[in-house]
């Protein structure tokens, strides 16, 4: 797989999932705008000159619309682009707040839409332009009713996802649906030891191939999707979960509640 | 004697929400309509009589959900049926869209949705025989409208959203609903100005049943689901589209 002369964003580009789809697009040639909320200085320091940081906030649409015209004014294209940023609070029905909605719609579902809206004539513009929306497998399963807001903006992004499709003919478009990934949205450093082994039990004891899933294996995914190999695949939607949609193993006796705690 | 069973219907002024008040009347329920459009919600009183209520609220608004909750519960101590019915979702291509359609389509559909089962479920509680049923559209099935990203996208969420409420709350029952292309004033909305007529005239074509379904056709599967004889359907998503989405897309 060959990215050379490819330019790439990527949002949440400073830790997880985003920092290695990050960095598996530089080690195959590309350069790649690493966007982020919080501070992207270790990516900087580790993945070289490649990667152009750029603190975001996606759900500034303002924000979107300033670094696509800074991409048109020095690279005139865009090829490929990673709605990769997720947010996670859960909260039960009665604790629902509006700012809890419009914090988690902002960065689920707003933002990649008009990342896709003021990208796009720059995707058209590329040779073989390609978008990936990061859903989840909380868009098919109920995990947990307290992630009611989560599952119910990755659905409408995962569904998004067919309409980029028709809309933008020429631009291929798939929803990739990771589970429990082992990245600091799970494994929280204020967490005790103890906590963070309780949260990662009870993911685990949910997930049929028995251990969490990796950055790795979601950048791998994407790579291939976004590469030749994945040409003729558009509008589909793909797990990445180690079959844990496929149906609860319902012996956990983890405690969920270490699991489900708030986390960005 | 049985109680009498009390229903709540959101967008109870026109199409979908109106057909559904006026069967549940029928079947002496009480109806209590939430609209954010006054007028509609007077046509309804004048039409459906003393057994629906009308309370003004836009449901995007939490402050106002507050307050028609407790206009409510001044009058009713439970709730039985509760149908999330409003939400226009405004035709719009991609790249026209702005931040305005996209909120509205969102805090009226999904944000309103949430925040009306926040501020009433504890009413529903108190009811034997809750049931929830959010109205979502066959537009998550199928392209219908050339450009109906924004509704497919929210109504996915619709369909989500009630499946976290099975888990959420294991004594309602909650169940979606998933209209295809109905005759109703928000028919009009799923299509841009000019495309409307041609392409209303050409999906008619497309249609398996060959014509638009009625509002009352839709609000039938509504108040089956709420009443006793679908007591083991929850979590169900049913179509009402006459066919539409098994059509090439």
């Amino acid at each position: 797989m060959k990215f050379e002369n490819h330019i790439v964003v990527v949002t949440g580009a400073a830790s997880g999932m985003g920092y290695e789809i990050a960095r598996q697009f530089i080690d195959n040639g590309a350069a790649v705008y690493g966007l982020d909320k919080a501070p992207l200085d270790n990516a900087v320091e580790q993945l070289g000159d490649r990667f152009l940081p750029r603190r975001i906030d996606i759900s500034a649409e303002h924000e979107i619309s300033s670094l696509a015209q800074e991409v048109k004014r020095l690279h005139g294209k865009l090829d490929i682009l990673i709605n990769n940023a997720g947010v996670f609070r859960p909260s039960s029905i009665i604790d629902f707040t509006v700012d809890s909605y419009d914090f988690q719609y902002g960065v689920l579902f707003k933002g990649p839409v008009f990342m896709v809206k003021h990208f796009a004539a720059l995707l058209q513009k590329a040779e073989r332009p390609c978008v990936i929306n990061t859903s989840s497998i909380g868009a098919r399963i109920i995990v947990h009713s307290h992630s009611f807001v989560y599952g119910s903006a990755k659905a409408a992004i995962e569904k998004f996802t067919k309409f980029v499709v028709t809309e933008l003919p020429g631009v291929r478009c798939n929803a990739i649906l990771p589970g429990v990934i082992d990245t600091p949205m799970v494994r929280r450093s204020e967490f005790s030891p103890d906590e963070q082994e309780a949260a990662v039990n009870f993911a685990i004891a949910k997930i049929p191939v028995g251990r969490l899933g990796l950055p790795r294996d979601v950048a791998n995914l994407v790579l291939f999707l976004c590469s030749e190999m994945g040409e003729f695949i558009n509008g589909e939607s793909i797990t990445v979960d180690g079959g844990q949609h496929c149906g609860a193993l319902l012996d956990s006796t983890a405690n969920e509640d270490a699991y489900f705690a708030d986390t960005e | 004697m049985k109680s009498e069973r009390i229903a709540l219907v959101t967008g109870a002024g026109s199409g979908i929400g109106l057909e559904t008040c006026r069967q549940f009347v029928e079947q002496a329920t009480i109806v209590i309509g939430l609209d954010s459009c006054p007028e509609a919600l007077s046509l309804c009183a004048e039409q459906l009589g003393s057994r629906f209520n009308g309370i003004l609220c836009d449901i995007s608004d939490e402050q106002q959900v507050v307050e028609a909750q407790r206009k409510f519960a001044l009058e009713y101590d439970k709730l039985d049926y509760l149908i999330n019915n409003a939400g226009p979702c405004r035709s719009v291509s991609l790249e026209s869209l702005d931040r305005a359609d996209f909120d509205r389509g969102c805090d009226i559909k999904i944000k309103g949705a949430m925040l009306v089962v926040k501020n009433f479920c504890g009413l529903l509680k108190k009811s034997e025989v809750a049931c929830i049923v959010n109205i979502s559209s066959a537009e998550t099935e199928i392209v219908i409208g050339k450009r109906s990203f924004l509704a497919g996208s929210v109504n996915a969420a619709v369909d989500n959203f009630t499946r976290s409420l099975v888990r959420g709350f294991p004594t309602f029952r909650s169940n979606t609903v998933s209209p295809g292309l109905i005759d109703t004033p928000y028919l009009c909305e799923m299509f841009s100005p000019e495309e409307s007529e041609d392409s209303i005239a050409a999906l008619k074509c497309r249609l398996p049943s060959g014509r638009l379904g009625r509002a009352e056709e839709v609000a039938r599967v509504i108040t089956f689901l709420c009443s006793d004889r679908a007591s083991y359907i929850n979590g169900a998503n049913i179509l009402v589209d006459g066919g539409l989405s098994c059509q090439a897309a």
